[in-house]
């Protein structure tokens, strides 16, 4: 599954009570140079803010996006989440960055698996200059700035960086998903299948070719998910 | 996977020239009925292999099954063997002249994924004689029209009735397919039905290439 754009998965209610939650609060995440970790010397070369991990309005802040997540049709089925990691605010005012680096496989006390990544713009591109998110898969570079309440998903294996904010700031949420399905071409083939026909609508009458795709989706689903 | 059923896999006209060249011989007894008294049991007849007849119905019959879209989306062929036509007759029990998952010794060996009955004769014109696939204690019978042709996965138990009333004339092939797994072959088939019959809509829908991608993918996946 390479990156995907999903618009408005948060509402404008949704995005301006998340940054209200947040005012005030976010304090400096920074980092710059190198850690020794299992995954080897981790070049983190990062300046923002972030709402610290203990601020009790961070369970609003995650509360809100994994319900957005979930009520979306699209994020289910790309990514087929097993679970995901606590959403988290952070922002980048100007000269703020994060410089290339890669996520790393595996995150906090349960281990999560990082097989997506997830950033939910809480601001409007025209809110800020610079801080655009720049995935590069071999080579070829993908920029992305969304609109409020837009979500980008990515595969966490692809290398990425927030460019400079140059003006304003640059609010988002992110957070990774640990998918049932580990394969991102069997999450591409699984994602391609729902696209047209919404395998999880059984409501409304279906025609013969929507109900053998539905079939031929969740076999594909018991064949290849590890629950 | 169940079985499918193709109609008319063969035309008419291949059809007849493929019954008078089973009919030019000779027919030899075929395999042995596995269960009851040899000596009392008469097996059904079958072309001889190695004869012309068997050579020139077999381009026929495999020339036909190739130019049929339906069948290759539902065997994926990469190997068969010589098929086997077969006539049954009241009194003749029929045995599998197959027992096993391999024809042949490495390296000209061949697996049997598929196996497939095509029926020469119109099922009406004889009496018993029903292909029985019983692939979970669910028996389904089959008799085709001429022509028709049933695939079903070369494991699946299954037996051929005895024939009380007229003459069955069927071919019977096994195939090695490039989808081994059965469940794959059934997915693969039922995506190309539904894109068949989408690409046929005057209007179709942009999805219809993103379900084309999913199908391809599967098959680099999978073949």
């Amino acid at each position: 599954m390479s990156a995907l754009v999903l618009k408005s998965i948060l509402s404008p209610q949704e995005v301006s009570a998340i940054l209200v939650s947040a005012r005030g609060k976010l304090v400096a995440d920074d980092r710059a140079g190198q850690t020794a970790s299992i995954f080897g010397g981790l070049q983190r070369r990062k300046h923002r803010l972030a709402l610290p991990g203990t601020d009790p309005e961070g369970d609003g802040v995650a509360r809100l996006t994994a319900d957005a997540a979930s009520r979306s049709f699209l994020f289910q089925a790309a990514t087929y989440p097993q679970a995901h990691s606590r959403p988290r605010l952070c922002c980048y005012g100007p000269g703020m960055e994060y410089r290339d680096h890669l996520d790393v496989p595996l995150i906090g006390k349960t281990q999560l698996r990082t097989d997506v990544s997830v950033t939910i713009s809480l601001v409007d591109a025209d809110d800020y200059d610079g801080g655009d998110l720049v995935i590069d898969s071999d080579g070829f570079e993908a920029r992305w700035k969304g609109n409020a309440g837009d979500c980008i998903l990515y595969p966490s294996d692809s290398i990425h960086r927030v460019e400079p904010v140059t003006r304003g700031e640059r609010s988002v949420v992110i957070f990774w998903v640990q998918s049932l399905v580990r394969d991102r071409a069997k999450r591409q083939i699984l994602f391609d299948l729902a696209s047209g026909f919404d395998p999880l609508d059984s409501t409304s009458h279906v025609s013969p070719e929507a109900a053998s795709m539905r079939r031929c989706h969740s076999s594909l689903l018991r064949m290849w998910a590890r629950t | 996977m169940p079985a499918i059923v193709i109609r008319k896999v063969l035309t008419d006209e291949l059809l007849q020239v493929i019954r008078s060249t089973i009919a030019s011989g000779p027919l030899v007894p075929g395999a042995q009925p596995v269960s009851g008294d040899a000596s009392k049991v008469q097996p059904s007849l079958q072309l001889d292999q190695r004869s012309e007849a068997s050579q020139k119905a077999t381009e026929l019959l495999v020339a036909g099954c190739r130019e049929n879209s339906t069948f290759i989306a539902a065997t994926w062929a990469e190997a068969m063997m010589t098929p086997v036509f077969c006539r049954q007759e009241p009194g003749m029990t029929y045995g599998n002249p197959i027992d096993g998952a391999f024809i042949g010794a490495p390296p000209n060996q061949l697996r049997f994924d598929v196996a497939v009955t095509i029926s020469l004769v119109d099922g009406a014109s004889y009496d018993g004689g029903e292909l029985v696939i019983d692939p979970a204690g669910v028996p389904r019978r089959w008799k085709g029209a001429a022509g028709d042709c049933i695939i079903y996965p070369a494991d699946t138990p299954h037996r051929m009735e005895p024939v009380t009333k007229g003459v069955q004339e069927v071919a019977l092939l096994w195939i090695q397919s490039t989808v081994r797994d059965p469940a794959q072959r059934r997915i693969l088939f039922d995506i190309k039905e539904t894109l068949d019959t989408l690409d046929a809509q005057a209007d179709r829908a942009t999805s219809v290439e993103a379900l084309r991608r999913a199908y391809f993918n599967l098959i680099r996946m999978w073949a």
